[in-house]
């Protein structure tokens, strides 16, 4: 795989973990509402202790692959064709959720702040950044986002903390939500929802070692799963979660109601920059990924024709969501619900065959 | 045919060049990175050196004891050599130096001691004439014979017994000779010998040293930064009194026009930078005489971008820490500032100031100077995200005095900035133009004037000519001149995303100009060191920690030695000491 250059434990915590919480800026948590109730906050930590349990299989399978990353372990492990048809879907899963966040975010910002914008307008500043960035290449896109995580965490809190006034502790109530069984089901399968810490084994070339995957992979698994329960929590104590379930955007709406007398009052303008921010770095970091996977693949080493040629699948892609159901339907819970094979599956099945194979790779020193 | 090459340029696919950017990477060993010729020097350096004599030890490490003393220059661009006859040399600095055309150029043939024929070459004006005619001339001319009158043409009784100079040099090559007389030195050719010899007599006019004209700071030194070569190595020398301070002068441009000094903390700095910087100044080849800001364009690794990856300071104490914190500092001849690389974006906001005030009040400087540059770049751009895209977000009495204001206007939003910032940026193109005083008072009576005038016209309402103040003054706060260039032209572009797709735009445009500044690099250090990537480094980013806590270099600098004082910085509180 190319080198992508080097980067630190604290950009790669801070990249993965923003590209998770991106979803919850958006449908996801109506979603999540819907299925659990008021149990959904609790359901988030199912996921992410789901999550960690599949990341950990993943990073057994990059111990015996020291220092390469997840599509060449795929080769390695399981031969080439295999290999590749491995990376292949997880390739064009990660496109899907590049297009499917886009559509979300264009829905979102069409409902909420820009009614009259064209929707190719949107969509085609949005790929413009992606494209930049991409070119730019992986080590611009971590700094990136570790440079604006502390502006996106701050953001984050300051919404969750200002909204307080409005948090009705009865709204948790029935606290175990519709079904206990189901609930624990559901969020077994949700935990794709936490799948993006697949980055973290995509890239592990650049952290220069599994114990920093390791470590990158575990600090950003609970600084979202954190972020995500905090945020699903808040957004339950506000609204009853029969009205809950039919929110676009909670974040947003919870920054709509923030009201500190005359002046401190709509202030969710200042919020969308924090949201926009935050759907770039997640959308950005998923399409370097594909394109990089999609790079392996057909051992193509100059990307710029490829990152053009994604940009123009995802603008696309985006422009072919008719509304925000069909957003919600067709994209976030088809993506949901098979995420966890490209994630957590498939790195299962090749740990599996190497050690079947018995393909190792040495010893990794710093692992 | 032009149309024909661009249409291709743009459809036709070429492969990327290969090329291998300068990294500053941790695990990269000094050892192996450590030249042969630096290991000799730190052996042989000892008290603070001459720029020569640093010169002279690394040439005669390369060249070898017996080999003859010629000048580091001499390797960097061999040429000819001089002529044992006197009228060859003679002849070929003439035709070199267009003599006697040029009249700055002086030849006083002579005799040495009555004995044997010697000539020297000088500049007119570049070249103390006090010096030529009583420390050489004199010397060569007046003294009596000695008893061995057959040594007296030896260049080595002239250079060891006759001429009563501090300082002077052998060199072979003629070029490097008539290079050197272009600086202000004078060469003294004698018949018979293979050699001339450069003596040191620079005395060109130049100013005294003054206060800093764009760095001035309430506490600290006031001194900066002149047009003189020596003076200014001297005035870092004052501050750094440490025999591993040193100083390397090199020649840069076509013909090595310009002497640059390269000044470093060996033992601190990292040798992969010296070398990389070496590099770029010696494959520097512009044939126009260089200064301060055409060499920071030179070895920058983008210059495309528009945020300056080298830092210019006019302050010797400034120059000094950053030497001491593992920094390279370029002085050019000519030139009143100092170049310091390698860099990060928050040394361009750092200000003596910062340093030499208690940390309270530096921390609460450097939290306005932090406000008022988010004001020069994104205010306008906010202004007219809000009016145009975000009203909501408007309290309903700012909205209706904000509308009352604008009732009169009849010019979109947009038009009304972009006139009145255009308007605020000729004022102070203008300003800087008109000499002096009348100057300053221009920017001032034009600024009222303009403003008052167009709003009694309406042609804007009052409101924004609060948010073009603020930012112009917002601007002046930025302590580095060539940063405020960078957030000038990014503020016209906020300008036009907050236009074009208010809040979003603005997001999308920050995204992208942050994301550019993550891809640049300061000679191998990331531009937002040690933030992104983190890095340790002391509590001096943003918020500044106070001194006692300062004990760490910058661990982006890959420095050879990270730390700068002990972990007991005050250690008269231990009441045992």
């Amino acid at each position: 795989m190319k080198d992508e250059g080097k980067f630190g434990v604290q950009e790669a915590t801070w990249l993965c973990a923003i590209t998770i919480i991106a979803k919850v800026l958006f449908t996801s948590p109506a979603i999540v509402t819907s299925q659990f109730g008021p149990a959904a906050w609790y359901m988030s930590l199912i996921s992410v202790i789901v999550a960690s349990v599949g990341f950990a299989f993943i990073l057994k399978l990059l111990k015996r692959f020291p220092r390469r990353g997840l599509p060449e372990i795929y080769e390695l492990s399981i031969g080439r064709i295999p290999g590749s048809v491995f990376s292949g879907i997880l390739c064009i899963f990660l496109l899907l959720i590049v297009i499917q966040n886009l559509s979300d975010f264009q829905e979102a910002l069409h409902v909420y702040t820009y009614h009259n914008t064209p929707d190719w307008y949107t969509i085609l500043i949005f790929v413009i950044c992606l494209a930049i960035l991409s070119f730019l290449g992986l080590e611009t896109i971590v700094r990136t986002a570790k440079l604006f995580s502390f502006f996106v965490i701050a953001g984050m809190l300051a919404v969750l903390l200002l909204a307080a006034e409005n948090y009705d502790i009865t709204n948790l109530f029935p606290i175990l939500g519709y079904d206990i069984k189901k609930n624990i089901m559901h969020g077994i399968i949700r935990s794709s929802a936490y799948g993006e810490v697949i980055i973290l084994a995509v890239f592990a070339r650049s952290l220069q070692g599994t114990g920093y995957v390791k470590k990158a992979g575990i600090a950003s698994l609970t600084i979202s799963g954190i972020v995500i329960t905090l945020t699903l929590l808040a957004y339950i104590l506000t609204f009853p979660f029969y009205i809950a379930e039919e929110v676009t955007s909670p974040m947003y709406e919870l920054s709509q109601l923030i009201d500190f007398g005359r002046f401190v009052q709509r202030i969710e303008s200042v919020f969308l920059l924090v949201w926009i921010l935050v759907t770039l770095i997640s959308s950005t970091a998923i399409f370097y990924t594909f394109i990089s996977i999609y790079c392996f693949i057909f051992r193509i080493d100059d990307r710029r024709p490829i990152i053009i040629a994604g940009c123009f699948i995802t603008f696309a892609g985006a422009m072919l969501q008719s509304n925000v159901s069909g957003v919600v339907i067709s994209g976030v819970k088809m993506i949901r619900s098979l995420g966890p094979i490209p994630f957590f599956i498939m790195p299962m099945i090749a740990l599996a065959v190497s050690a079947i194979r018995k393909k190792k790779e040495g010893t990794d020193d710093k692992a | 045919m032009k149309l024909l090459s661009l249409a291709k340029k743009l459809l036709i696919y070429r492969e990327p060049k290969p090329y291998q950017e300068f990294e500053l990477l941790e695990d990269e060993p000094f050892e192996t990175e450590h030249g042969p010729d630096e290991g000799t020097v730190l052996e042989k350096t000892s008290n603070p050196i001459s720029c020569e004599e640093w010169n002279l030890i690394r040439q005669k490490s390369k060249d070898g004891e017996n080999s003859s003393q010629t000048t580091s220059q001499e390797t960097s661009a061999p040429g000819l050599t001089v002529s044992t006859s006197l009228q060859a040399n003679l002849q070929y600095v003439k035709r070199e130096l267009h003599s006697p055309k040029n009249k700055d150029v002086i030849i006083r043939e002579f005799k040495v001691m009555n004995c044997c024929d010697a000539c020297v070459v000088y500049i007119d004006g570049m070249a103390d004439k006090n010096t030529i005619n009583n420390f050489i001339l004199r010397q060569l001319m007046l003294r009596p014979l000695p008893e061995q009158a057959g040594e007296v043409c030896s260049l080595d009784y002239i250079a060891e017994n006759l001429l009563a100079a501090n300082e002077i040099q052998r060199v072979r090559d003629i070029d490097a000779a008539i290079r050197e007389v272009l600086n202000g030195l004078t060469a003294l050719f004698v018949d018979g010998a293979p050699e001339c010899i450069l003596v040191e007599t620079r005395g060109y006019e130049s100013r005294s040293i003054t206060e800093p004209l764009n760095e001035q700071v309430v506490y600290g030194p006031q001194e900066a930064f002149v047009e003189q070569l020596r003076t200014n190595i001297t005035l870092i020398r004052k501050i750094i009194r440490s025999k591993d301070l040193i100083t390397e002068i090199r020649p840069i441009g076509k013909g090595g026009q310009i002497s640059c000094a390269m000044l470093y903390v060996d033992g601190i700095v990292n040798p992969r930078v010296v070398r990389e910087m070496k590099r770029r100044l010696d494959n520097i080849n512009v044939n126009i005489t260089i200064g301060t800001g055409i060499v920071n364009q030179l070895i920058e690794e983008r210059p495309f971008s528009l945020f300056p990856q080298s830092l210019s300071t006019e302050r010797p104490d400034r120059t000094a820490a950053f030497l001491m914190d593992g920094q390279i500092a370029l002085i050019l001849e000519g030139s009143p500032q100092a170049i310091i690389v390698p860099i990060t974006f928050f040394h361009l906001f750092h200000t003596s100031d910062d340093s030499t005030l208690r940390w309270q009040y530096g921390n609460f400087q450097r939290y306005v100077r932090l406000i008022a540059c988010f004001f020069a770049i994104f205010l306008p751009g906010l202004y007219l995200a809000l009016t145009l895209y975000h009203s909501e977000m408007i309290p309903a009495e700012l909205m209706s005095s904000l509308h009352q204001a604008r009732e009169n206007v009849p010019f979109p939003a947009v038009i009304e900035v972009l006139l009145m910032e255009l308007s605020f940026e000729i004022i102070r193109e203008a300003g800087v133009r008109v000499p002096g005083l009348v100057g300053q008072t221009l920017g001032i009576i034009g600024a009222i004037v303009l403003g008052q005038a167009a709003v009694e016209a309406g042609l804007v309402s009052p409101v924004l000519i609060i948010i073009v103040a603020i930012t112009g003054l917002g601007n002046f706060a930025i302590p580095d001149y060539r940063l405020s260039y960078a957030i000038r032209i990014s503020r016209f572009i906020f300008i036009v995303l907050g236009t074009i797709a208010g809040f979003y735009g603005i997001s999308a445009g920050m995204y992208v100009m942050f994301g550019f500044a993550c891809s640049l690099k300061s000679f191998g250090v990331p531009y937002f060191s040690p933030v992104a990537p983190k890095t340790e480094s002391n509590p001096d980013i943003v918020t500044r920690g106070p001194v006692w806590t300062q004990i760490q270099r910058p661990d982006f600098l890959n420095t050879r030695n990270r730390r700068r004082a002990d972990d007991s910085v005050m250690g008269w509180r231990n009441r045992d000491k």
